[in-house]
């Protein structure tokens, strides 16, 4: 191409530029055959054919909506997910995993043989004394399917027919960030793809006018933990598989707006102009990253018109805000997320990913939980209700849950109605519903501490190998090469949970 | 230069590989017999032949990379037979520039390179013929192997017409057991090749029990953890699938063994599986092969959404938006009719589809879950639906059917989910009563 694009690292040679923009040099290297191959053949035949059909080569921005080929491996059960992530780390023995043994045994130290040298945090590793903590909040049966909630959660308590309920999840992290990225990306350390992020990469995307995966923060919670955006971040995949974050308020996605005294009429074609300096630039250099900016830019316009469309709130009947609560008026709060959830399902967004802090309670945990139970509980209740009414239960999977779970024991002295718990992953409650999942089901059990799994345990990458299943993926088919290894969301694990499956 | 011509040039691939194979095998061959038969006016003839073998390999190489482009091929053993090609091309390379410098190196050394170069050779031609005749092309009829005459499956009128033992259980011991427990090798004394082998069990007694209840001995040690020194396959061979297990399970617990239980009688998910295994006269899979691409992409462009359900059926998710039905969605419709059969999730909500289009709508013999919520319409075009056999989840959320409408419906055996939410009927009504049951979910609003 023109000489001004010359840096000293490239070539002089015309064919092997043509090599060095369409392979960044670690591919390069791991590709070096073929590199060789196609060298002697660039004369031959036009460069781009060969590396056309090449599988590692980034997807045009044409094709990017568009799954990749051969999936789904097998029949789906889901079409999209909302998971309602509760960031902090809910205490299931205050939920949901009723241990009635425990009023006897409260105020009593926890036996060695439960916790089994287990290494604690930091945060109780130093206590003299561990004493266990009853829940202080009452259980009672509710459904046909008999499951126990604790009064914290009444709403909840209404829908236990449609939730399965997995009380036997485990991790491997102890702490918030790791755990929440195991969670999100099947692996502790940043730098894998989200969840989201290979759905959408997997799958593609429904909608073209909306982003594939989308993100809600609720503003309306203690943000005691911080949240990256690596949580929904693409990893090493292509940069426009990751997650969009609307933004907690009133206005979602700044700038979509035309400015003051601008009609938008030539927007289209300004864009055009920079789509093909882009297209130029992407002919020189062969960055997969400028196509991918170019499938942002397009994606940008496009949501000019769709964003305003679906975030308009101005068509929900009152009966709608009274069903998530009257936070669900307020955007940007847990509630309204919920309610926008529903929305962008209805609009067929692949992966909507809330997120809602501040369920760590190391300490005040009675006062902390009920407070983070008001702001919760009705809208989860109402999206599921919602959702059923209107169908869309039978391909939408809904995900309920936090990192890890909370000690039996109390963090701090417990009192007489006081205590805290510190993180615990060797036992927690998550549920799911709708799309392929039993419902009024209940998996897997604890011990009578609530702090050993005794029965069907379920690991984070069973969990995530559940989810892709339902989507009908194979978890150990949905790979990407990268630094010269095939990469998957579940690493090198997972098996699916077949038991909780319709 | 269109793909087809890629495709045209590398088919050239196996017709040439032959040059560089014979080129390289007799320089080795003169090398031989320059040294032991003490002709060295011939060694000028091992260059020329190495320097003939490394040009060819490197076109054969190239001819293969554009053959292994047009794709088809089962990915790990072409990256073997890929990489294996390629230092081929480097060797011979080496063995060529080592043998005219031989004077400057120790001949050892030339040598080995000689040697290490017949035997990535062999390694690639292997490879190669694997890939193109089937991995066990070589050794399916070696003495040693013992020859595997059922290896084809049996072609079947239909699907009713498939057992359980000799269309799924066989060929999952075949592949999996059968190299140990067999005739002639039997290890553990034990049989799997027969029926009757298997209920005469091994040396450690019966294992099928199927009468007797429990996990049988078969389950249990194929089920058992992976280090387990009884775990099957032994010697680290490769675990049984999932549904491998879930089948064996199936056909001893449930089954009782039966040597002729039909595959109907069996799960949903375990036949579905299954299915694609068998080899069924005329079966679905022509489905799949008939789905027309370019089609969809224009569905595509006119607003349709779609999505393949599953790559074995050809099954197709179809949504039509309703910003892109805007009024003319009964002309969109007809759209949909070449592709029908591969219908199998459609969604028309809030299309303002009419009665009238019901009945194109009740063409799609394989719809599974169809959404035509917040629609005007009414029992008449309703009751078009009735001879929609597969249906499994019908919206009819904001419709105007009413309770006797529900009749029609009621005659769709395959219901599971059933929409009512902001229509005229209640929960109380007779026909609500009748149609719902414990498999049939009938969902009004809260």
């Amino acid at each position: 191409m023109s000489h001004h694009h010359e840096t000293p690292m490239r070539s002089s040679n015309r064919d092997l530029q043509e090599i060095e923009k369409n392979m960044d040099r670690r591919r390069f290297l791991t590709k070096t055959s073929l590199g060789i191959g196609s060298l002697a053949l660039g004369s031959l035949i036009g460069m781009e054919k060969i590396f056309a059909g090449n599988p590692q080569t980034p997807p045009m921005v044409s094709e990017s909506a568009n799954g990749l080929e051969g999936l789904p491996h097998f029949m789906p059960k889901a079409k999209r997910v909302i998971y309602l992530f509760q960031a902090g780390g809910p205490s299931q023995l205050d939920l949901y995993d009723y241990k009635p043994k425990l009023v006897d045994l409260h105020g009593q130290e926890l036996p060695d043989s439960v916790r089994d040298g287990q290494r604690l945090t930091g945060m109780s590793a130093d206590q003299s004394s561990f004493p266990m903590a009853s829940s202080a909040f009452k259980f009672k049966q509710y459904g046909q399917s008999r499951a126990w909630v604790s009064e914290l959660m009444p709403h909840t308590a209404e829908i236990v027919d449609e939730l399965c309920f997995i009380k036997s999840m485990q991790t491997s992290q102890i702490n918030h960030d790791p755990a929440i990225t195991f969670f999100q990306t099947g692996h502790q350390l940043p730098g894998r793809p989200s969840m989201g992020a290979w759905l959408s990469y997997g799958l593609g995307s429904d909608n073209k006018n909306l982003p594939a995966f989308i993100v809600l923060v609720s503003k309306d919670a203690v943000q005691d933990q911080p949240l990256y955006a690596r949580l929904w971040g693409n990893g090493f995949l292509p940069s426009q598989y990751q997650g969009i974050q609307f933004r907690s308020g009133k206005d979602p996605v700044l700038y979509l707006g035309n400015p003051e005294n601008y009609d938008g009429q030539d927007r289209r074609e300004m864009l055009d102009y920079l789509k093909s300096l882009n297209e130029a630039q992407f002919d020189t250099y062969g960055d997969p990253e400028i196509s991918a900016r170019i499938a942002q830019y397009e994606m940008a316009f496009r949501m000019q018109t769709s964003v305003p469309e679906v975030t308009d709130m101005s068509q929900e009947p009152d009966w709608v805000y009274e069903m998530y609560g009257e936070e669900s008026r307020d955007p940007g709060t847990y509630a309204a997320n919920c309610l926008l959830a529903r929305k962008l399902i209805e609009k067929d967004v692949k992966f909507v990913q809330l997120y809602h802090q501040g369920w760590d309670h190391h300490g005040n945990l009675p006062n902390g939980i009920k407070n983070q139970c008001q702001k919760t509980d009705q809208a989860t209740s109402a999206l599921i209700k919602d959702l059923k009414q209107r169908g869309l239960l039978e391909d939408t999977l809904v995900v309920w849950g936090g990192e890890f779970g909370r000690t039996v024991y109390s963090q701090g002295t417990l009192s007489a109605d006081n205590y805290g718990r510190d993180h615990h992953p060797r036992s927690f409650t998550k549920w799911m519903c709708g799309a392929g999942v039993k419902p009024g089901f209940s998996y897997g059990e604890t011990d009578d501490f609530g702090y050993n799994v005794v029965k069907d345990p379920v690991h984070v990458h069973d969990l995530q190998a559940t989810i892709l299943h339902l989507f009908g993926i194979d978890h150990e088919k949905l790979t990407y090469k990268h630094q010269g290894r095939r990469f998957r969301l579940t690493d090198v694990e997972g098996h699916v949970v077949k038991s909780i499956l319709t | 230069m269109t793909e087809d011509f890629i495709t045209f040039i590398g088919r050239f691939h196996p017709l040439w590989v032959h040059l560089p194979i014979g080129f390289l095998i007799i320089s080795v061959l003169l090398k031989g017999y320059v040294v032991l038969g003490k002709k060295p006016f011939l060694a000028e003839a091992v260059n020329f032949t190495l320097l003939l073998g490394t040009i060819s390999a490197l076109i054969a190489a190239l001819l293969g990379f554009l053959l292994s482009r047009s794709g088809g091929y089962e990915s790990n053993l072409l990256d073997i037979h890929l990489v294996a090609g390629w230092t081929t091309v480097l060797i011979s390379a080496i063995a060529f520039w080592l043998n005219k410098n031989e004077h400057r190196f120790s001949k050892k050394l030339n040598y080995s390179v000689l040697g290490s170069l017949m035997l990535v050779l062999s390694v690639t031609g292997h490879f190669g013929g694997s890939l193109t005749h089937g991995e066990d092309y070589l050794t399916a009829y070696a003495p040693f192997g013992g020859k595997q005459e059922e290896n084809t499956v049996r072609l079947l009128a239909s699907m009713d017409q498939a057992e359980v033992f000799t269309d799924v259980i066989q060929p999952i011991l075949r592949s999996n057991c059968q190299s140990c427990h067999r005739p002639g090798k039997s290890k553990g004394e034990l049989n799997m090749t027969s029926y009757e082998g298997l209920l005469k069990g091994g040396e450690n007694g019966p294992v099928i029990n199927s009468l007797v209840g429990g996990k049988s001995e078969l389950i249990r040690r194929i089920t058992l953890p992976e280090d387990h020194d009884d775990f099957m396959p032994s010697e680290g061979k490769k675990p049984l699938s999932e549904e491998e297990i879930e089948w064996l399970t199936w056909w001893i617990e449930k089954g009782n063994a039966d040597p002729k239980i039909s595959i109907m009688k069996a799960d949903e998910d375990l036949i579905a599986w299954a299915k694609p295994t068998l080899n069924i006269l005329g079966a679905e899979k022509i489905l799949a092969v008939s789905i027309d691409t370019v089609y969809l992409r224009t569905l595509e462009k006119i607003g349709f959404r779609i999505r393949v359900l599953s790559q074995e059926t050809g099954a197709l998710d179809v949504v039509l938006p309703s910003e892109v039905a805007n009024g003319k969605a009964s002309e969109l419709l007809k759209d949909l009719l070449p592709i029908k059969e591969h219908i199998y999730w459609l969604s028309l909500a809030e299309t303002g589809i009419q009665d009238p289009d019901l009945s194109m709508i009740a063409q799609f013999s394989n719809l599974r879950r169809l959404r035509i919520e917040n629609n005007s319409i009414s029992d008449a075009g309703i009751s078009d639906l009735k001879n929609l056999s597969h249906l499994e989840v019908l919206n009819l959320n904001g419709t105007k059917i009413s309770a006797s409408g529900l009749g029609s419906i009621a005659e769709i055996k395959s219901l599971k989910s059933l929409y009512l939410w902001n229509t005229e009927i209640k929960p109380q009504d007779e026909w609500v009563k009748k149609i719902s049951s414990e498999k049939v979910n009938v969902v009004f609003g809260t």
